[in-house]
């Protein structure tokens, strides 16, 4: 974004975009982790056009980006309860780019619960703290702890991953 | 190959990519929420139904407040420029045009705040708070802190007398996703333990509680709640919980006393969902044990999960 476009966007624009580039990866990567990627990014989509349609009141919020996440959650549970999804990841062959990872990584995601995948998403993946992430899901340090133990001990199992500890 | 954390985020990288801001302040459409929970920008025919829905009310609301100029029956014309709809008042009393302005663009329709309801925190944080410090006490074993939190008598059949069973003879854990509704902290629970968790199979059931006086109460619980195989068992989780019972049978006879199933031994029946019958926390203990044998020599387990 160039500096002629930052100046021309009003006071509210400017910090609602500083908002959304500094939440958005946490938000979307958790939703799409606890829903799959149709119905999470669409959750996440609209969670942020709800704040922005709130802003004023978003923005002065404590915890905007656990509100607007939580929000998506919300969407995101009555998305797949109306259209009775089941979870699913796509296949990292399957994708535009490519990619390598290991190929049993997305169904051994699967295998875990959606607050499991979404923490270790968020912890492991993209480096968020635990309390970071608890802000995020509205739970205790405690649980994201006991998620992230219990999520990375199921993967590490399936994927036949052996670590020092 | 890279490391764990790498991978993750290299695929969600892929799968997801971030969204440009100014696209998200470009949605300006209405908001279906209560409906379906989702957002109509993209949806223009259902975004004028809802506006047509607002000029409706913007009508009503005029009529019952008796505005500026009310409705003359035997007046006859209507105002070319208007819209005109009839009120849901105009089915039960004799027809009366009602008259209303459609203006799509001064004021864009106010998103309904059904969210600000949803998250309204009447009961609090702290009742979040309690509800997490209740399922991490459980989870970890420690019942009287459990129970500590827990007022009165719980909803459910013999719940505390079950708690323990489920607690230290089934190792019980309790994932759950809580969110705090009006008056409510509402749970979705998913139970897995020791005896049913090897086959797949996962109790799963909504509980409602309420935070007063430093004090949890279970107001509402539906689906099958604590303690009761809600799944069913189909194909290998059947087979496998089949296979455990004649397993046991020869190897733990022993066993057979706590298994009340009353049902042939080969029968899908003989694993129903049901309450758990042990009747001690020691009984559960010891089928619990044997079922860790039995997952333990079992080759189809886990390499072939359900």
């Amino acid at each position: 974004m160039s500096r002629s476009q930052v100046e021309a966007m009003s006071v509210d624009e400017a910090s609602y975009t500083a908002f959304v580039r500094e939440v958005q990866d946490r938000v979307r990567h958790g939703l799409t982790a606890g829903f799959g990627v149709e119905i999470g990014r669409d959750a996440a989509e609209e969670a942020l056009v709800y704040a922005w349609k709130n802003w004023d009141r978003v923005f002065q919020m404590k915890n905007p980006a656990g509100y607007v996440f939580r929000v998506g959650h919300r969407m995101a549970q009555k998305m797949a309860k109306k259209e009775r999804a089941t979870f699913a990841l796509p296949d990292p062959q399957e994708v535009s780019n490519p990619i390598e990872i290991e190929p049993g990584l997305p169904a051994a995601l699967e295998h875990l619960s959606a607050r499991q995948r979404m923490v270790v998403v968020l912890v492991c993946g993209f480096g968020l703290s635990q309390r970071e992430t608890a802000g995020l899901l509205g739970i205790s340090r405690t649980s994201v702890q006991q998620h992230l133990e219990r999520g990375l001990r199921h993967l590490r199992s399936e994927l036949g991953v052996v670590t020092d500890d | 190959m890279t490391d764990l954390d790498t991978q993750i985020r290299t695929y969600f990288e892929e799968i997801d990519p971030p969204f440009d801001p100014q696209d998200l302040m470009r949605e300006t459409q209405v908001v279906e929420l209560l409906t379906t929970g989702r957002m109509t920008a993209r949806r223009p025919v259902l975004a004028f139904a809802l506006a047509f829905v607002l000029v409706l009310f913007v009508g009503a609301a005029i009529v019952l407040l008796g505005g500026p100029e009310a409705p003359d029956p035997a007046a006859p014309a209507i105002e070319p420029t208007e819209t005109t709809f009839a009120t849901e008042d105009s089915l039960t009393e004799p027809t009366q045009p009602t008259t209303g302005t459609a203006n799509f663009e001064s004021s864009p329709p106010r998103v309904a705040d059904a969210y600000e309801e949803i998250w309204a925190i009447e009961v609090g944080p702290s009742a979040l708070a309690a509800v997490e410090v209740f399922y991490e006490a459980l989870n970890s074993g420690d019942l009287e802190a459990a129970k500590a939190l827990i007022a009165g008598q719980p909803v459910g059949p013999n719940l505390d007398e079950r708690l323990p069973i489920a607690v230290h003879g089934l190792g019980s854990q309790f994932d759950h996703d809580c969110v705090v509704q009006k008056r409510t902290v509402r749970c979705v629970e998913t139970v897995t333990d020791d005896l049913y968790g090897p086959a797949g199979i996962t109790n799963s059931g909504t509980v409602y509680y309420q935070f007063r006086n430093e004090k949890l109460f279970i107001t509402d619980q539906s689906g099958q709640g604590f303690f009761v195989c809600s799944g069913d068992p189909t194909g290998d989780s059947l087979e496998y919980l089949l296979d455990l019972r004649v397993w046991a049978a020869q190897n733990h006879p022993e066993l057979e006393r706590y298994w009340k199933w009353g049902e042939p031994i080969d029968s899908a029946l003989a694993i129903p969902c049901t309450p758990y019958p042990f009747p001690t926390p020691e009984a559960a203990q010891e089928i619990s044990k044997a079922v860790s044998e039995f997952v333990a020599q079992s080759s189809r387990w886990p390499t072939e999960r359900p």
